[in-house]
């Protein structure tokens, strides 16, 4: 909060610079008892840069994603925006009134109605008695509470409180709106209604910022990305290079299986290929896609192994797919595998899934058991639906046949 | 009148000047006011007695020092001894009660306080103005209770409202300071509780200051600033004890004091309260 005042005049909602944020550690965190026995000592109490160096401007009416791995300073990063922590370093400046979609239902009373806490926490947003007399109705309708608008909230669903929290955040029409994973919360109508009510605020000025592990989202949302890992910014730029560099990081710290030199079958490379056979990390709806294997064989395996599987999970872990050579496999020349010998595996499927981030996990094993002889590589790639609103697990691809009753009628 | 803090902010490692803290507060005074109503009105909804209890507590403790201590020791007062005690046990229980609670108040606050940005010292703030809802109805319970026993009442009772208002001073300095230093050394809330059971005593709550000797206890309970704060009351309603005006600074120097305390903490803590929490 000021001390320094920043030349740029520039356009921008929302802006850091050089920002920041060392915390103490926590067993660090001074206590009456350690203060005395510092006391004279002068120690330095060991400490932790949670984020540091983001630079990055949102202008006007932009809406930008920040994602990165869990612990990666997002949260951090958004306190900073949001004012409720100071930058220990640089500088972090906000135009106009921030409205975090964090705190979605922050600071619901659970003894107090409906009604109370949409004024209570339209205060705590900044709006004033006035604005809140004017928006209420709106509020309510949007939330769909006009029948329960009098009851004590602890009568309400989570759903219904999310509903309310969304309300009152997006009605307080900040010029700068925070958003924290929260879409995923509320039944699928809402979550359209959601979508389209940031998107009408978004065309009348105001600036997103959109954090999320839902990289489906922050793609539709967003016309630009930061990526941060450990505390710094590693990509600024587009979405679609931003979700790629992110899903590199993610890659980076797969681990393949992490067994030693001792397994008869290594794999030399894995990969995810597209319909045109270019390694990609960005599958369209619809296409084939391959997933490449090739192992070396270094010491004979009993038949039917090695057997080599796919396995596909969506980004909430659930097994879309699984499947593998489990019958066996025998060369064409009617051999078995031998000692040296390089082996390719090419799984080709359709990509017949809804938009979303998904991992493919290639494996080959070398005898029963679930995971001590056997050997995988995992990827994410994501998926850009046949239709964006598509939902679901799976793209079962109907066909809408629609007639008139008259012409049934005929038939 | 646009109250709201619109215009955005600049944000860097130094500590707000003070005048900005203290304009931020001042903007968020709708704030205070409706999460001071929420505490209260959450506070007492659930009580089939609702805000009876609020005025009840003192009431229960006049009586109960009334009758036993009336047991034991005869103290000198020349007016009834029940309006004597109700007097001071009303003013002491909104100080010790709201102490007690403002020590929480930031760190209780956290859920808020880690989402959405405003000036922290709203949190204590609130809690002293819920408790002071809770505190007002006593006041013309104290007169009907007055009349009732006989005290004369006249020009003098409208001392109640200097004595109002400098105990809310003085409760208000003291709860921003506990509260600030409870979110560093979360022992403050223990020192708090135990050091208000022997301040009671020291605070000329159920004695007139003449029981005293001229001494080192006396000395102590002049320089407590509660003493001059219930002693206020006291002249208000029954009389000033001998000596009570002298007393009298001493709540205003500690007000002056915890204050000036609280603007240094909240302006230089302020904004990373959060990162304790």
């Amino acid at each position: 909060m000021s001390g320094l005042r920043t030349n740029s005049r520039g356009d921008f909602a929302l802006r850091l610079s050089d920002a920041g944020k060392r915390y103490v550690k926590y067993e660090d965190v001074p206590t009456l008892v350690g203060l005395a026995k510092r006391v004279g000592a002068r120690s330095r109490r060991g400490e932790l840069w949670a984020v540091r160096h983001l630079d990055f401007e949102v202008a006007h009416g932009e809406t930008v994603g920040i994602i990165g791995r869990n612990g990666a300073g997002k949260t951090t990063t958004l306190q900073m925006l949001a004012g409720v922590t100071a930058p220990t370093e640089g500088l972090v400046a906000v135009r106009g009134r921030v409205s975090p979609l964090i705190a979605v239902g922050v600071g619901f009373h659970q003894e107090l109605t409906g009604r109370e806490n949409v004024y209570v926490n339209g205060t705590v947003l900044g709006m004033t008695r006035r604005e809140i007399d004017r928006l209420f109705d709106d509020i309510v309708a949007f939330a769909e509470l006009e029948n329960f608008i009098d009851t004590p909230v602890k009568f309400y669903s989570s759903g219904m409180l999310v509903r309310l929290g969304f309300s009152v955040a997006i009605a307080a029409h900040p010029d700068v709106l925070l958003v924290d994973e929260v879409l995923a919360v509320g039944d699928l109508p809402f979550q359209i209604k959601c979508f389209e009510r940031i998107a009408e605020i978004r065309a009348s000025g105001t600036s997103v910022v959109v954090v999320s592990h839902n990289l489906n989202a922050v793609r539709h949302l967003c016309s630009r990305v930061m990526v941060i890992d450990g505390g710094v910014p590693r990509f600024v730029g587009s979405t679609s290079e931003g979700i790629s560099a992110y899903l590199e990081i993610l890659d980076e710290r797969v681990d393949d299986g992490g067994l030693g030199s001792s397994a008869p079958v290594r794999i030399l490379n894995a990969e995810l290929l597209d319909a045109s056979g270019k390694p990609t990390v960005h599958l369209a709806g619809g296409d084939e896609a391959t997933v490449r294997v090739e192992v070396e064989v270094v010491r004979p395996v009993q038949h039917p192994y090695p057997v080599f599987s796919l396995a596909i999970h969506t980004d909430t872990g659930l097994l879309l797919y699984q499947e593998g050579t489990f019958e066996g496999l025998i060369l064409p020349d009617g051999r078995h595998f031998d000692a040296g010998e390089r082996v390719t595996c090419d799984a080709r499927f359709d990509v017949k899934l809804p938009s979303g981030t998904y991992t493919a996990q290639a494996s080959v094993s070398w005898g029963p058991g679930e995971d001590t002889l056997r050997k995988s590589q995992v990827f994410l790639f994501y998926v850009d639906g046949r239709n964006p609103l598509l939902f679901g697990v799976a793209d079962l691809g109907a066909s809408f046949d629609v007639k008139a009753a008259t012409e049934i009628a005929k038939e | 009148m646009d109250t709201r803090a619109d215009e955005g902010f600049e944000l860097t490692g130094k500590p707000a000047p003070l005048r900005q803290m203290l304009a931020d507060v001042w903007r968020s005074r709708d704030l205070l006011r409706m999460l001071a109503k929420k505490d209260f009105v959450a506070r007492y909804r659930r009580a089939s007695l609702g805000m009876a209890w609020a005025v009840g507590l003192p009431l229960v403790q006049a009586v109960v020092l009334a009758v036993v201590l009336s047991h034991f020791v005869r103290f000198k007062t020349n007016v009834n001894y029940a309006t004597f005690i109700y007097t001071g046990t009303l003013a002491w229980t909104f100080f010790s009660g709201t102490l007690t609670s403002t020590t929480t108040a930031i760190v209780d606050g956290q859920v808020l306080a880690t989402k959405i940005y405003f000036p922290r010292a709203i949190l204590p703030l609130t809690t002293v103005s819920a408790s002071l809802f809770a505190f007002l109805p006593g006041l013309p319970l104290l007169i009907i209770l007055a009349l009732a026993f006989g005290v004369h009442l006249g020009v003098h009772t409208l001392l109640l409202i200097p004595a109002t208002l400098l105990m809310i001073a003085f409760t208000t300095s003291i709860s921003l300071v506990a509260a600030a230093l409870h979110v560093y050394f979360r022992d403050m809330r223990y020192i708090v509780q135990a050091v208000v059971v022997p301040w009671f005593w020291a605070s000329a709550v159920f004695y007139p200051l003449s029981f005293l000797h001229h001494g080192p206890l006396r000395t102590v309970v002049e320089l407590n600033p509660a003493t001059g704060m219930i002693l206020l009351f006291r002249a208000a309603v029954v009389g000033g004890d001998q000596g009570w005006l002298a007393t009298l600074w001493w709540p205003f120097v500690w007000t002056a004091v915890f204050l000036l305390l609280a603007a240094e903490l909240y302006r230089r803590f302020d904004r990373v309260f959060v990162d304790l929490l």
